[in-house]
Parts: structure tokens; sequence; C-alpha cells
């Protein structure tokens, strides 16, 4: 346990107590990231009880299909990240790097996706303002957490698409060791909170509506 | 492939279709007419990804102690925002208005900011 290892970084001493550090560390982030979406969500939810018709009327107009697909994406990307951890603990470096790599392109292909319903989007005049398509005002509301919630989550993607394509492009050229790297494991730990934060907005936002 | 690397892709693969047979669920779900009950059906399968989710990929499931709790204050925390907010929100929606103001037009802000 305490041999001493390239991944054990100052002040710690042992490489058990840097992981748990970390763990540590990413958890409390996750948290707090929790209560930072939680209150977009909060938002949405006392809007929705104030108008919950138009809310269901606003939901119907985005892209069920696009949604659909990006969900299944992230979930599958969730399993390659998940499998890329656990293989990095046994040691297991090539599928540790074509799991990570499988990750990235997962995450490249939601954020296409996402372009190209964003780009229908506003070919629909689906952004609050002046040219707004819809009638009643609420559905400006939706439509601005629409936007502020995809965006805010498809930034957090990208943060996490350089995070994982570092782990895998540096561990492909051995410049840093995958194997008991806690870096790993917090990396992976930040991409599934992504995933769990686009599960929770799949049904609020685009299953509205749908009967 | 090596055993190893089977049971790893077994465990979370199991998982995976779990998680695609719940989303062919919610979405099957949100097409039938329940009313208020489509809301609730849809979060009620998202809660169960989000545990799946949590649990296994995350590994809360077997993490120490200390993980588990911060985890946990993390909820425990959201539940304090969203029970004090949506008590306010809900209750000025269903006493009568404490502010009242003339409602001519289609309702769109919050009651208590009309």
């Amino acid at each position: 346990m305490s041999a001493p290892t390239k991944v054990l970084r100052a002040p710690w001493k042992e490489l058990a107590r840097q992981r748990e550090g970390a763990t540590f560390g990413i958890w409390v982030f996750l948290a707090s990231e929790l209560l930072f979406f939680g209150s977009l969500l909060l938002l949405y939810t006392a809007y929705r009880v104030a108008n919950p018709e138009v809310f269901i009327a606003a939901g119907r107009e985005t892209d069920l299909w696009y949604g659909t697909v990006n969900t299944a994406a992230l979930m599958t990307s969730s399993l390659t990240m998940a499998v890329a951890a656990q293989a990095a603990e046994a040691d297991m470096r090539r599928l540790t790097i074509w799991c990570l790599g499988a990750t990235v392109l997962l995450g490249l292909m939601f954020l296409v996706f996402k372009g190209f319903e964003y780009a229908e989007d506003i070919e629909k005049n689906l952004v609050p303002g002046v040219n707004f398509a819809l009638q009643e005002p609420a559905a400006q509301i939706f439509f601005a957490l629409y936007w502020i919630m995809t965006a805010i989550h498809a930034i957090h993607l990208t943060v996490g698409l350089g995070l994982v394509g570092r782990l895998a492009i540096f561990g492909a050229l051995r410049r840093i060791q995958l194997r008991d790297n806690p870096e790993v494991e917090v990396t992976a730990l930040y991409w599934h909170l992504v995933d769990v934060i686009w599960i929770i907005l799949y049904p609020l936002i685009y299953l509205m509506g749908r009967s | 492939m090596s055993a190893e690397a089977y049971a790893i892709w077994r465990k979370n693969g199991l998982v995976w279709l779990a998680l695609l047979v719940l989303l062919g669920l919610t979405f099957s779900a949100a097409h039938l007419s329940l009313g208020v009950f489509n809301v609730v059906v849809g979060l009620v399968i998202a809660g169960i990804k989000v545990a799946l989710v949590v649990v296994i990929f995350m590994g809360l499931g077997r993490s120490d102690s200390l993980i588990r709790l911060v985890a946990a204050t993390g909820v425990f925390w959201l539940a304090i925002l969203f029970v004090l907010t949506l008590t306010d929100v809900i209750a000025s929606r269903h006493t009568q208005n404490p502010h009242p103001q003339q409602a001519t037009h289609q309702e769109q802000s919050l009651p208590r900011n009309r």
C-alpha cells in the first residue's frame, strides 16, 4: 500500500491517503454541483407549478428524438467510463485507454447532436425574445430555462471531455500512469455526475406533453 | 478477453442494459395519457436511473461512510432548498394571494412576485 509511485503528490505520504483525499474532495465538489443544478431545477419547478399547462405545451416543441438518443449516448459513455476506471484499478492499461477514448467519442457525439438540435430550435424561433414562436409568455420562461440548463450542462460536458481526453492521450503516450492514479477516479466521478444531471433533465425537458 | 475484463464488462454492462430498458420504459410511458402521473412516472424512473449510476458506476455502494455522508449532505441541503421554497410557492397558490393585484393578463410570473 505504501509503496512510492509516480502518482504520489505532496503533501501525501502514502497513496491510499491521497486517494481518500481526492475522492472526498471530488464528492464535496459534486455535492456543490448538485446544489448548483438544483437551484435551476427549483426555478423550473416553481415556474411549472405556476404555469402547468403552458410548460407542457412548450415542452412538446422540444425535439424528443435528439433528447432520447443523447440520453442513450451519455448513459453508454458512463458505461465506458466506469469500465475504464475499474480497468485502471485492475492494471489493464489497453482496456482503460480504449474505454477512455470511447467515452470521449460518445461525449463528442452528444455535443454534435446537441448542436443539430440547437440549430433546429433556432430555426423554429424557440429562442426567447421578440420573434419567439409561441404565444404564451410563460413558454418563454420554459425555453429560457431550457437554453440555460442545457447550455450549462454542455459546458460541464465539454470540461469533462477535456479531462477524459487528457487521461486517454497522456495515458497512451505513457506520460502519466493510469494504475492507482486518483485522477482517473476523480475524472470518472465528474463524468458520471454530468450523466446524472442529464438523466434528471431528460423527463423534465423532453417527455412532456407527448401523450 | 481475460476473465477479469469479462467480469468488469459483465457487471457494468448489466447496469447499462437496465439503464437502456428504463429509458425505453420512460419514453413509452410519456406517450400514455396519465395526466399528472406522466411527470411522476418520468421522475421516478429518472430516480431509479440516477440511483443505478450513483450506487454502481460511481461506486457509492462500496464507498466508506465519509463519502456517503458527503453525498447525503448534498441531497439534504437540496431537500431544504426545495421544501422551504416550494412551501411558499405552493401555499401562496392555494391560499389567498397575500399581495392581491389585478390578474388581467395570463399568469406568467410567480404568484408572490406578481
